[in-house]
């Protein structure tokens, strides 16, 4: 079930919220959360469900025993175990296509008939999501920044989140679980108003601008050999926005369903195409897992307190390794590895005091290597990235542009928005008719866009 | 790790999203409910304004013209101004429309009427057009060259287009063909999904708008169907095959991915009742394999088409045993001594070469109406 289906919206949302207020606080309330997600869970998948139960109550356990024991060497050990657990689990799911079809390739290159080997594996929906959540609950309990899970459900209902698991943000322990460990709130109108607040304007987001875009922002990326100066840009530009719009509409999306269960999840995006460098689009993109890279894999590596080569040596392992969190192809890690570049310049120059001072300027560059970083993300193949690349440098000539009127408008439309207009998270829910005339136009037309929904993007890492 | 980074990480605090005042209570509620009815009244209104303008003709309305251009409603005319019975009728999809009816007269001496109509799919608008036919020409008896495409099983639902109109749709059991209050309703419920749709909003709207557009495109597809019900001649021009061929691919790549993975039973139990028919009126239908431009064909290959082909092939062979007819496989046009420049898109082709097509059938189906033993090629 997607969170952008009639079905959520319309039977799945409802009858969960109104269930969830009805039943007595405490761990009923719990149990009935827990049910609810799996069940949510199973609806994509049943056989993944029991994986899902047991990876996590892994990392449980885990815990416990780290946070009961007082020897370091047997801590460390328990850690280690349970971030190795969860790396095979990612791996095995995740991985083993990739590294499969690089040996298939390898061998082909060999002369040796790779024909006939195994079938890839289906990949658990919401894998990556969930794995790293597990990961910084027991590295948060090692490390003695979060105690260790009241009960199993406590943990569980934490984990299995059906706002979240499919697509994010990545939830910590300590502050979403610790939010089920604390005193439970009681029914407000204020609370589920503002949950449609952020439900409807993530909604919006979706069905109103990004799945606008994508047939179009398809259909460029399809013909990426055919692209010239101006279909080469609006290929990548359509795809820019067509991300944002989308990624950021599912995260106000699960914002906004949180808060119909009396939660507050974490913020993911912060209008990261106003950011004026690298380092800043990073603290504004995909919050949630830049956090986590900064505090399980980059500061770990040293961060960059160490000379100026090692920062450039944890900013690309960071980033290559962001890159393979999304998914098992080359083109995810050189898009990690180009941002792992523009953050070691950007260090580089920042130290030498070389860094432009316009912030127009800042503005721009960053924009436009974000836009780049894309291409390389969207493309089917590094040589289909290496073709809109050469149409946007022109490369492949000027094109006689058949640009659909949709995609003009909604890019320029998204251009403006997303440099100009506040996001979701600086407008303040108000309460007044106005806002709510507004939200339930934009509601009924996102219901009504949904007769032919597509998943969300980050739905497939 | 150094006391300094871990205090670094402890200081961070994860800001909670803005929140309605809940001291707002009363006023809360208020938002809430007003912004779920103001949601609710948008999408009735959209609904019921579907219904009326009916952009698809998918309920039945007739109150405004449909933005799809209804073939089906030109060629039910077409039969109906007829000055004789055809002795020879063509049916299909879109790929049957530039079989000239002309050039098959000269070949065969029949009167001879196309009545292929656009869309996927469409064994059920063959079999709907045959008895069309049977039925304003009471005494007709003619022959049949159905023209069947790899295609013709996907599992869709029988179009619109043919649902939208009465003389046609009432062979395929639709309730469109009904006017009644409690038809409606139910042709309304049917197409739930078409009808709330931002995108049939959207063309409802426009239809409201530029109702007389609407109208004047219908009339300009009516002046391309001739009274024979062959499409109007149009010349091959390398801007429209750069312009098409992609789109096909785009398409047919599509529908092999997601769509076609097996014969659809229904398309299947039209082609047989379409048979039925046929034969119970006397006639041995040819039942030919449209050709696909082999460019398109190597794309698909992947992606399942040759196995679609080959069980396409089975099915009809399957079937001599129940119906008589001649059944010719022309999907690899090399059979014909195609011309690979003379093709509109990747299954769409000019005269010249359904010219070359219509020899080839009628050299090797022993004629029409086939004289010679059922076979095939």
């Amino acid at each position: 079930m997607l969170l952008n289906s009639l079905q959520f919206l319309l039977l799945f949302l409802p009858a969960v919220t109104v269930a969830y207020w009805l039943v007595p606080r405490g761990r009923p309330r719990l149990a009935f959360l827990l049910g609810a997600s799996l069940l949510f869970y199973g609806l994509w998948d049943w056989r993944f469900v029991p994986l899902l139960l047991g990876t996590t109550l892994v990392d449980y356990g885990a815990g416990r025993l780290i946070a009961a024991s007082d020897r370091d060497r047997r801590r460390s050990l328990l850690l280690a175990a349970a971030v190795a657990a969860n790396l095979a689990l990612l791996g095995y799911f995740k991985y083993r296509g990739f590294f499969a079809d690089s040996l298939d390739g390898l061998l082909r290159a060999l002369g040796v008939d790779v024909s006939g080997r195994a079938p890839r594996f289906v990949m658990p929906v919401g894998v990556s999501f969930y794995t790293f959540a597990c990961i910084s609950y027991v590295v948060d309990v090692y490390r003695g920044m979060v105690q260790p899970a009241r009960s199993v459900l406590h943990y569980l209902a934490w984990v299995t989140l059906f706002p979240y698991i499919l697509a994010g943000p990545i939830l910590r322990y300590g502050h979403v679980g610790a939010q089920l460990e604390g005193e439970q709130p009681r029914f407000r109108w204020s609370l589920v108003g503002s949950g449609l607040f952020f439900l409807t304007l993530g909604l919006a987001k979706k069905m109103l601008v990004a799945d606008q875009m994508a047939p179009y922002v398809d259909r460029l990326f399809s013909h990426h050999a055919d692209l010239g100066l101006v279909t080469g840009w609006a290929a990548a530009l359509g795809y820019t926005l067509q991300l944002y719009f989308d990624f950021s509409g599912y995260s106000d999306m699960a914002v906004g369903v949180a808060f119909f269960l009396g939660l507050r999840f974490p913020q993911n995006f912060d209008s990261p195409y106003k950011a004026v460098n690298p380092s800043d689009f990073w603290r504004r993109w995909h919050m949630s897992l830049s956090q986590w890279l900064r505090d399980y894999l980059f500061i770990p590596l040293g961060g960059s307190w160490g000379s100026q080569r090692q920062t450039v040596r944890n900013l690309l392992l960071t980033f290559l390794l962001g890159g393979l969190w999304h998914g098992p192809s080359w083109t995810f890690v050189v898009w990690g590895l180009l941002w792992g570049v523009y953050l070691s310049v950007h260090s580089t120059l920042r130290r030498y005091g070389l860094t432009p001072g316009w912030t127009w300027l800042n503005r721009l560059l960053t924009f436009v290597a974000a836009t780049v970083a894309w291409v390389f993300f969207r493309a089917p193949s590094l040589p289909a990235a290496a073709d809109v690349l050469q149409a946007m440098a022109g490369l492949q000539g000027g094109d006689e542009p058949r640009l659909a009127r949709t995609l003009v408008a909604a890019i320029a439309f998204g251009l403006v928005w997303v440099n100009a207009m506040p996001n979701t998270w600086q407008l303040q829910p108000r309460p007044t008719r106005r806002w709510a005339v507004v939200l339930g136009l934009l509601l009924a037309a996102s219901l009504l866009a949904l007769s032919n929904p597509a998943a969300f993007l980050y739905v497939q890492f | 790790m150094s006391a300094a980074r871990r205090s670094t990480l402890k200081r961070r605090v994860i800001p909670d999203p803005p929140e309605m005042d809940p001291a707002a209570g009363d006023r809360a509620r208020r938002f809430f409910v007003l912004a779920v009815l103001v949601a609710a009244a948008c999408c009735l209104a959209a609904i019921a304004l579907n219904v009326y303008a009916d952009p698809y003709g998918a309920v039945g309305t007739h109150i405004l013209p449909t933005v799809t251009t209804s073939d089906r409603t030109v060629k039910a005319d077409r039969v109906e101004q007829l000055p004789a019975p055809p002795q020879l009728v063509v049916l299909g999809s879109s790929r049957s429309m530039r079989y000239e009816p002309a050039y098959l007269r000269q070949k065969t001496g029949l009167r001879t009427f196309n009545g292929g109509v656009n869309g996927i799919g469409g064994t059920g608008d063959a079999y709907a057009m045959a008895r069309f036919i049977a039925e304003v020409w009471p005494g007709s008896r003619p022959a049949y060259l159905w023209l069947v495409d790899v295609e013709s099983f996907v599992p869709f639902k029988i179009g619109n287009r043919t649902a939208n109109e009465p003389r046609l749709a009432k062979y395929l059991g639709q309730a469109t063909a009904r006017k009644g209050l409690g038809e409606l309703l139910r042709a309304a419920w049917e197409n739930r999904d078409v009808l709330f749709s931002l995108k049939t909003t959207k063309d409802s709207v426009r239809l409201l708008l530029f109702r007389e557009k609407a109208k004047s495109k219908q009339s300009r597809y009516r002046r391309q169907i001739l009274a024979d019900g062959v499409l109007k001649e149009r010349p091959w021009t390398a801007k429209e095959w750069e312009r098409r061929f992609p789109n096909s691919v785009e398409r047919y790549t599509a529908l092999y991915a997601t769509v076609y993975h097996n014969l659809d039973p229904a398309a299947q139990a039209w082609f047989e009742r379409g048979l039925d028919f046929m034969n119970r009126r006397g006639a041995r239908p040819v039942v030919v394999l449209t050709p696909i431009n082999p460019k398109l064909r190597r794309l698909l290959a992947p992606l399942g088409w040759e196995e679609r082909h080959r069980q396409v092939v089975r099915y009809i062979l399957g079937l001599r045993r129940r119906y008589d007819f001649v059944f010719l496989d022309l999907t690899d046009p090399r059979r014909f001594g195609y011309d690979p420049r003379e093709w509109y898109d990747g299954v769409h082709m000019t005269t010249v070469n359904t010219r070359r097509a219509i020899d080839w059938i009628l050299a090797h189906s022993g004629g029409i109406p086939p004289q010679a033993p059922a076979g095939r090629e």
